[in-house]
């Protein structure tokens, strides 16, 4: 079967290709970043040494890991093409320079690269894809008007990937460019266009924003997570097991039910108690429902999962074994 | 809820355990699980509360299922949008009788409780759409002024219902605003 021919039975899973890619880069990724500052540059030793750690990475997962093995195949074809991946990822070097002089943490700073590896994988698979010419050239100029249009727009879309925005830049297109021959005006082509190439719409998984800084979603409420009443459950129950102050001021502190509201401050002042003494108390006594709560989670699991506070409880989902409370 | 507060302090603390996550594997697991409508297994479900990498990872995985169930609604003729109509505008904004905002795929009703002085907001999808909205996903319904008026899961009906969250007049505001639904 021809690279091209792999990426496409792979079919949905590209976003999953993307982050088993991406999983097994990142810990390289982060040494050619300090590579690349201290060179000011992207060396051509630096990009070999990243890229032979990358494959090394993967082919490591061939053969072992059945499941595994069409993602690693379809990865190694793809990381054939490495020149459209350096491109990419070299485009993205001054803005790793021009954070690096602004300052701030570690990851901001290389967060550029990482998404210019990401381009640079939706660029490789583009080439594999066997996506023709004129297909790249109507997605090359869609590209550059929406980034355009979004920027003229930004406080109508969260995305290019949205349902608005393809019907509002459709009819854009046709106010405005319908004499041009490179581009499509029709909404349900253009969602085609993005679906199939816009990173904002899955190659990266989620997004890319205009500074080329991943976007992940914002973390759920914890009534949302699943168990949320069997953990509701086990916190009541650990409660019980704090102190009467502790538990006083942690009632106090979160406004547990069945307590008339007061604030911190007027129920230290009642009890006399220091701010200091309050704080650390309730930090203690988070560490302590904290490490109750997570023992009940694991003694909760049904016989199966049985195995006595140990990661081995959760394998194969963890490469390791070891205390969930250490 | 308030020990939801409480919970979400001790998941905001909580280090990030030595053991490396194989993230594909768990991902794709999720993903499986929840396309399919079914719930996740008693191992996936404590892996999300005692790891953060894997909490993260389950709002990643659910955030691609709502982006990709908002673009089927939309393409099947589902509106994300509502404005309440003239015509319904003539009910009093005081009126105790329910006022229903329809929407293609989804209807809002409006509908103030005299006793208590409360309002109390619904959603209702319909069932066929509401039907295929992947076991998880909840929906969230919020005015163009971001203000929130409902976020849960749906019952077995498609339904949601709610008291509003605010001070005020949820009709006086739609006389400003759009209503949004979203899935999250």
């Amino acid at each position: 079967m021809s690279a091209g021919n792999d990426i496409e039975a792979l079919g949905g899973r590209w976003p999953e290709l993307v982050r088993f890619i991406m999983a097994r880069a990142r810990p390289s990724l982060s040494s050619l970043g300090h590579t690349v500052i201290a060179a000011n540059g992207l060396e051509d030793d630096a990009w070999q040494d990243f890229l032979s750690g990358l494959l090394a990475a993967i082919a490591a997962r061939l053969g072992t890991e059945d499941r595994l093995q069409p993602l690693a195949a379809t990865a190694l074809s793809l990381l054939g093409d490495a020149d459209a991946i350096r491109a990419a990822v070299a485009d993205s070097v001054p803005a790793v320079l021009a954070r690096r002089l602004r300052g701030g943490p570690v990851a901001d700073v290389l967060a550029p690269l990482h998404a210019g590896m990401r381009r640079g994988l939706a660029s490789a698979r583009r080439g594999m894809a066997g996506i023709g010419a004129h297909e790249d050239r109507v997605w090359k100029r869609l590209d550059h008007l929406s980034r355009r249009f979004l920027a003229d727009n930004q406080m109508a879309f969260a995305s290019r990937c949205e349902w608005p925005f393809f019907a509002a830049f459709a009819r854009h297109l046709k106010a405005n460019h319908l004499a041009d021959s490179g581009v499509v005006t029709g909404v349900e082509t253009i969602a085609w266009y993005f679906r199939r190439h816009c990173p904002d719409c899955g190659s990266s998984g989620f997004g890319v924003d205009e500074d080329g800084n991943d976007v992940e979603p914002p973390p759920l409420p914890v009534g949302e997570l699943p168990g949320h009443a069997q953990a509701s459950a086990g916190l009541e129950t650990c409660l019980q097991g704090l102190d009467a102050e502790a538990l006083a001021m942690v009632n106090v502190h979160f406004s547990l039910d069945g307590v008339i509201e007061m604030s911190a401050r007027a129920w230290r002042e009642r009890n006399q108690v220091t701010r200091h003494r309050y704080e650390r108390t309730i930090e203690q006594a988070l560490a302590d429902l904290r490490e109750c709560l997570e023992a009940r989670i694991v003694n909760d699991l049904p016989p199966e999962f049985q195995m006595h506070s140990s990661w081995l409880a959760f394998q194969p989902y963890i490469e390791d074994s070891g205390d969930p409370q250490s | 809820m308030t020990s939801d507060r409480l919970l979400a302090a001790l998941l905001a603390g909580q280090p990030q355990p030595e053991p490396p996550l194989d993230a594909e594997r768990f991902v794709d697991d999720v993903h499986s699980h929840l396309s399919r409508g079914a719930d996740l297994p008693a191992d996936l479900t404590a892996l999300i509360w005692l790891r953060p990498d894997a909490r993260r990872l389950y709002a990643e995985v659910r955030h691609d299922l709502a982006r990709s169930f908002a673009q089927r609604w939309q393409s099947r003729g589902g509106a994300l949008t509502v404005e309440r109509l003239a015509a319904s505008g003539e009910t009093p904004d005081q009126d105790s009788a329910p006022e229903e905002i329809r929407a293609r795929g989804f209807t809002v009703t409006t509908h103030l409780d005299r006793t208590s002085g409360r309002w109390l907001i619904s959603l209702v999808l319909e069932p066929e759409m509401a039907g295929e909205l992947p076991q998880g996903l909840a929906v969230e319904l919020r005015d163009s002024g971001d203000l929130l008026w409902l976020r849960g899961r749906l019952d077995r009906l498609g339904g949601l219902d709610a008291w509003w969250p605010h001070d005020g007049n949820p009709r006086r505001r739609l006389t400003i605003h759009q209503l949004q639904l979203a899935f999250i």
